[in-house]
């Protein structure tokens, strides 16, 4: 003990400084590594988050598009072609392709949001945007069916809607919550539908964008 | 004078001195320092240099968090700000709020649609939106003599509160007072945050 007190060789100070400066050095090599693959992770995310950013946006456009309220003899009188239909396709955007995940991503829909869903080496990732405008899943003849069952008449010009506001859309809210998962390989048809309604023998209209394969 | 003299040439000697002995004092300390062979020298200057890595990993990780927050803040603002630019544009447009003759805005409609008689035409009016977007539409003259708020029906009281962050867009509308007056004015829609953004 008094030999070890009175080693002035200072090889103890030494030996312990050493350790920890090994230690201190893989500590940051590892948070260097570390926040490189965080970047990976970060900018998988970012892509994704942008490919929902941009269907909502095309959703949100066609929604946008000539955009008409209770005015049906106006909507009438429009060539048919104002309310074509666009389409989108997941695959053919250059940020998909990109993605790390081997294009396997599960895209879903509903009439509240878009969501992307992908994993990769364990760790999953997901893109959700809500849309600005009503949405529904599902087809034109899907709906006048559904509007057929629900209300007795399929809700087009010639045989609106005979109901209040607030019922119809509590039950398009309803018809809303249901999802559809889309294939991202295959075109997606954005096509902005009026429906019409009967009040009080005004007849008016209102606009939803049905999103379907 | 001479007592003048004699305070200049003892200032001038106690710096001097003070001077000297300074000197002195650092030569020796330097002195010792590099002739001591004790090793006490070394490993300090390894756990400072590691502490200065250290530190300076630490503050370029909080840097880049500090980046990204502000990054997120923005995009966050832009992507809402897009959305309410859209609202504001295709609003403008909405026929619900026009004059049947000339295109521009009707007072008389903006009147009844912000009007406690107007819930019906309200609902009309939002029903083509989506519930998950919360937004009010402000129109006001240029001379703000005139202002009209549009809120949805089926909110909550709180829903508007000054304190909830909020995104907002304008855009230029030409508003009919009455069928001899027209003014200019600003179309606004304020988008709330909710839960979804």
């Amino acid at each position: 003990m008094k030999d070890f007190i009175e080693d002035n060789s200072a090889w103890a100070d030494f030996l312990i400084s050493k350790a920890a400066l090994i230690l201190a050095s893989m500590i940051i090599f590892a948070a260097l590594f570390h926040l490189v693959a965080g970047f990976k992770d970060l900018e998988a995310q970012k892509q994704l988050d942008f490919l929902a950013w941009d269907f909502k946006n095309s959703v949100d456009e066609t929604g946008a598009r000539n955009f008409q309220d209770g005015f049906p003899e106006e909507s009438l009188e429009e060539s048919p072609d104002k309310f074509k239909e666009i389409s989108y396709c997941f695959d053919e955007k250059e940020v998909f392709q990109a993605l790390p995940f081997e294009r396997d991503v599960e895209i879903r829909v509903s009439g509240e949001y878009i969501s992307l869903e992908a994993e990769s080496d364990g760790r999953s990732f997901s893109a959700v945007r809500p849309f600005a405008f009503r949405i529904l899943p599902f087809n034109e003849s899907v709906l006048q069916e559904k509007l057929r069952a629900r209300f007795g008449t399929e809700g087009s010009e010639k045989t609106p809607l005979i109901a209040n506001y607030a019922e119809i859309e509590a039950f398009i809210q309803v018809l809303g919550a249901e999802e559809a998962v889309l294939d991202p390989e295959e075109k997606i048809s954005l096509r902005k539908e009026l429906i019409y309604v009967k009040e009080e023998e005004e007849v008016s209209a209102f606009a939803c964008v049905l999103i379907y394969q | 004078m001479p007592v003048s003299s004699f305070i200049s040439n003892f200032a001038r000697s106690l710096i001097n001195s003070m001077l000297e002995a300074t000197n002195k004092f650092v030569k020796t300390k330097l002195k010792l320092m590099f002739r001591d062979e004790r090793g006490v020298l070394e490993p300090q200057s390894d756990l400072l240099s590691t502490a200065l890595a250290v530190i300076g990993f630490s503050v370029l990780a909080a840097l880049m968090s500090q980046a990204y927050l502000g990054y997120e803040d923005r995009s966050f603002a832009m992507e809402n700000y897009e959305s309410a630019s859209l609202l504001a544009d295709t609003l403008a447009a909405s026929p619900a709020l026009k004059a049947e003759c000339s295109g521009m805005l009707s007072a008389a409609a903006l009147d009844k649609l912000s009007g406690p008689e107007g819930i019906k035409e309200r609902e009309k009016l939002f029903t083509a939106f989506s519930g998950n977007y919360l937004f009010l539409i402000e129109i006001r003259t240029e001379d703000e003599l005139w202002q009209w708020r549009i809120e949805p029906s089926n909110t909550e009281p709180d829903s508007f509160s000054e304190g909830r962050e909020k995104v907002a867009a304008s855009v230029p509308v030409v508003i009919e007072l009455n069928p001899a007056e027209s003014v200019p004015g600003t179309l606004t829609v304020v988008l709330y945050k909710t839960a979804w953004k």
